[in-house]
């Protein structure tokens, strides 16, 4: 068989499938209208039959069964198309070529001398079939190069188009699909110029300004296996790093005049019996107003802020008994300042320098007075520009006390302010201007070597200021979300972070801008959103917003264990060679610190606790919704 | 030789140099007006979209060239999300019977309690608009119909823009080809 033939009926065989797979477009074509997403009016149908009659189990796997089908020929008509498409291309720019050889190739039988016409003719001919030849491969090419290099990759469509949901919070069943697998194994969202920002993780309402979304994603809060990533920097060594020491109130070693304990570090001197080993309430009594601050103890009595929209006070209780000692009225002076309901009327835990207690409200009103009740001074920082209302708490520093007031949204507008009172007249002593936006943390005050720190968070910095002078030691930046958990410290390290952020861990020993030298790892791992981390025994528990207790090794933040206890508010206490919390539900927990999470006892209060306890002596203070409980031996 | 004539194959060659060379002028030229005709770009208005399900069939594309855009500045990041699920429905759970969706396009991820990310899986996305007007109605309006600059092929007569009863498509700079509605209802 000569070549001209046997090219002839290679075009033929791709004239032939040309034409079938062209006939196949078609018959899929018409088909797909069959099975169009938008026009399956049967299933709307039973879609709404099943929301009026959700019990009919029948109907719903019909629904069910039906809803696939509709999608996985809707998906399958549109692969056929695509990839029928592409065949036909390469059909054509076969069958034109084989066409372009047939015709070079075909015997022709010469007259004796052509005339010009002729020739002409000829050349007009040749001329057209070499531009249609040309035409049609390059037609070819372009149309496969086109489908191949579209952004709509068919076949991502179907393989990933079938897959269940791919992540989703535990309990929640995922669509018409098998089971979707736990948080956090989900792949991250796709990089996305569109993309306005990535989803807040901050607080606990998404108002974080967005960073691009092409960032590393924070973690999810679910209580599941998660790998536990922190980014280690080149640390010191160990002996590099700077002992660390509370500064503790004089006289007031064994109270508690602060949120946290006279460090401010969840770090308590008292020993009470274990619950199940001796540990009883010993007097409950009622409170009469609400505040979610936390109980503080000084001399013998047990102070409290507590407000709703219509009033506020102070009280005192007798740590002894429960006796109310007195209450001192708070008139409210102006508007009322907008809370959530999370905050309330008193989120911030009052102080006291021993002779004095403080404590200041959400509208910004800070008030001195006596242990006896009296009221000293008052001076108002309000109103602040806060979206959940002003929560930080007092701590004092000798006689002064320390009022970190930050607010507003844009770190630039300098709103913020850091400031020294003197304790006995109300006056500043001294007062810095902060770039940063609003924050619900605590400062912390403790002793690096010779000098006093006094660490403040909020976005983006976590900055430590001589707390004589006001003057800033050091800052690290790159703190972000809405910082309400309160900074910590160990016998080397401090450690600052907030949900939405990351939790940094400081070598304080630094000056200056140390972002790059001092922080020693970070994790954006297991980030507590309210709770306040504890550091403890070189570990380092943070509880997350969704109640995952963490414990992390201090010296480079990689996960030791995670136990979910429930949602809680109220911050974890170090006490003696335990640790105490109590969840949201009102159950007191005692764990074993060590490699593994183990309960040495528990006790049920049976009312709702936020606040965190106070310990003195051989007993534990706890702020209940409703009642103040004094448990003991 | 200068009163020599042409031969007819020469005046053919000839001829057909210049048709080549007006071939390629005029393609030099297309290519020309359509690069000045890509510094504007089709685009809805996301304020006039009414979201009538035209942008899924009017397309020249299958599927079409619009999708639904998640503005994440918008974003409740609620967990009952009326962008995925349907107002009349059994159940909260993301079983079919309960979601807007008709092509399974829409996921959402666990934040932290209550919250989830919505995230648009535009590969099956086909431009329907029917969660944009759930979110509409019940939400943020975060959920936006946006024609994607990689899919949109330039026609010069939109034919969306033609069929859409409301207007709602007009070209804009391709510097800025979105007009995604952002935090306070401004863009």
């Amino acid at each position: 068989m000569s070549a001209y033939r046997l090219l002839c009926r290679f075009r033929l065989v791709l004239a032939i499938s040309s034409a079938l797979v062209l006939g196949l477009l078609a018959w899929n074509l018409v088909q797909s209208r069959s099975y169009d997403p938008l026009e399956a009016t049967r299933l709307e149908q039973m879609q709404l039959r099943l929301a009026a009659n959700p019990k009919d189990d029948a109907l719903r796997d019909q629904l069910r069964t039906l809803d696939r089908q509709v999608r996985e020929r809707y998906l399958h008509h549109r692969r056929v198309a695509l990839q029928g498409l592409a065949l036909l291309a390469v059909l054509a720019s076969l069958l034109a070529l084989a066409h372009a050889a047939a015709e070079t190739l075909r015997p022709r039988s010469y007259s004796a001398e052509p005339d010009a016409t002729e020739i002409l003719a000829q050349t007009r001919a040749k001329a057209a079939q070499g531009a249609y030849v040309l035409a049609t491969a390059l037609g070819g090419i372009l149309v496969v190069l086109a489908t191949l290099g579209r952004n709509d990759p068919l076949g991502s469509y179907v393989r990933e188009g079938m897959k269940p949901h791919a992540t989703e919070a535990p309990g929640q069943a995922s669509g018409s699909a098998p089971p979707a697998p736990p948080v956090g194994q989900g792949s991250l969202p796709p990089a996305d110029p569109l993309a306005l920002g990535k989803p807040p993780l901050a607080g606990s309402l998404p108002a974080t300004p967005p960073t691009t979304r092409l960032e590393p994603e924070a973690p999810a809060g679910a209580g599941t296996q998660r790998p536990s990533s922190p980014a280690v920097r080149p640390a010191p060594s160990k002996s590099a790093l700077p002992d660390l020491e509370p500064c503790l109130p004089a006289g007031l070693e064994a109270d508690w005049p602060r949120f946290r304990g006279p460090a401010g570090n969840g770090v308590a001197a008292a020993r009470p019996p274990l619950p199940g080993k001796g540990l009883k309430v010993l007097w409950k009594v009622a409170v009469p107003l609400p505040g979610w601050n936390s109980p503080i103890v000084v001399k013998g009595s047990v102070l409290l802020a507590m407000a709703d929209s219509t009033r506020r006070e102070v009280a005192a209780f007798d740590a002894r008994t429960g006796e109310l000692l007195w209450r001192t009225p708070i008139p409210y002076q102006g508007p009322l300042p907008k809370v959530s309901q999370d905050t309330g009327y008193a989120p911030s835990t009052m102080a006291s320098d021993g002779e004095r207690a403080y404590a200041i409200f959400p509208d910004g009103l800070l008030v001195g007075l006596d242990l006896g009740g009296s009221v000293l001074w008052t001076r108002s920082f309000g109103p602040f520009e806060n979206p959940y209302g002003h929560a930080s708490s007092l701590l004092c520093h000798g006689k002064n006390v320390i009022v970190q007031l930050d607010q507003g949204s844009d770190p630039e507008e300098r709103k913020s302010r850091l400031v020294a009172l003197d304790g006995a007249t109300g006056k500043n002593v001294w007062q810095v201007d902060r770039a940063v936006s609003a924050s619900w943390a605590t400062p912390l005050l403790l002793r690096a070597g010779t000098r006093e720190l006094l660490v403040a968070m909020a976005p983006p910095l976590v900055c430590a200021y001589d707390p004589d002078t006001g003057k800033e030691v050091w800052r690290v930046e790159g703190l972000g979300g809405e910082p309400a958990p309160c900074p910590a410290f160990d016998e080397h390290r401090v450690y600052a972070g907030n949900l939405g952020s990351y939790l940094f861990a400081i070598n304080p020993s630094g000056e200056g801008d140390i972002t790059r030298t001092g922080v020693l790892w970070d994790t954006s791992d297991y980030l507590p959103d309210i709770v306040s981390p504890l550091a403890f025994r070189e570990s380092v528990y943070l509880l997350g917003p969704d109640g995952t207790l963490a414990c992390l090794r201090a010296k480079d933040g990689s996960l030791v264990w995670e136990h979910r206890i429930g949602l809680t508010k109220a911050s974890p206490t170090a006490v003696g060679d335990a640790i105490w919390l109590v969840t949201d539900a009102g159950r007191l927990v005692v764990l074993q610190p060590g490699d593994a999470y183990r309960e040495l006892g528990a006790m049920e209060l049976g009312e709702v606790v936020r606040a965190s306890p106070a310990f003195v002596g051989d007993r534990v203070y706890v702020r209940g919704q409703d009642h103040l409980f004094c448990l003991g031996p | 030789m200068a009163d020599e004539p042409k031969s007819r194959r020469a005046v053919l060659a000839d001829g057909v140099r210049l048709l080549g060379l007006a071939a390629t002028s005029g393609v030099l030229g297309a290519l020309a007006a359509k690069s000045g005709a890509r510094n504007m770009v089709w685009q809805i208005d996301p304020d006039l979209c009414t979201q009538c399900g035209k942008c899924a069939t009017s397309c020249v594309l299958t599927p079409s060239a619009v999708k639904c855009v998640h503005s994440y500045a918008l974003c409740g990041y609620c967990q009952l999300c009326f962008g995925l699920f349907r107002d009349k429905r059994a159940g909260n759970d993301l079983h079919a019977e309960n979601l807007r969706c008709p092509t399974d396009a829409i996921r959402r991820r666990f934040v932290e309690d209550p919250y989830y990310e919505i995230t648009i899986e535009e590969a099956l996305c086909i431009g329907c608009g029917i969660c944009v007007k759930g979110c509409g109605l019940f939400g943020n309006r975060s959920l936006q119909l946006q024609i994607r600059h990689d899919r949109c092929i330039g026609c010069n007569e939109c034919s969306i823009a033609r069929d859409c009863p409301s207007n709602a498509i007009r070209r804009v700079p391709a510097s800025r080809p979105y007009l995604l509605r952002q935090r306070g209802g401004t863009r």
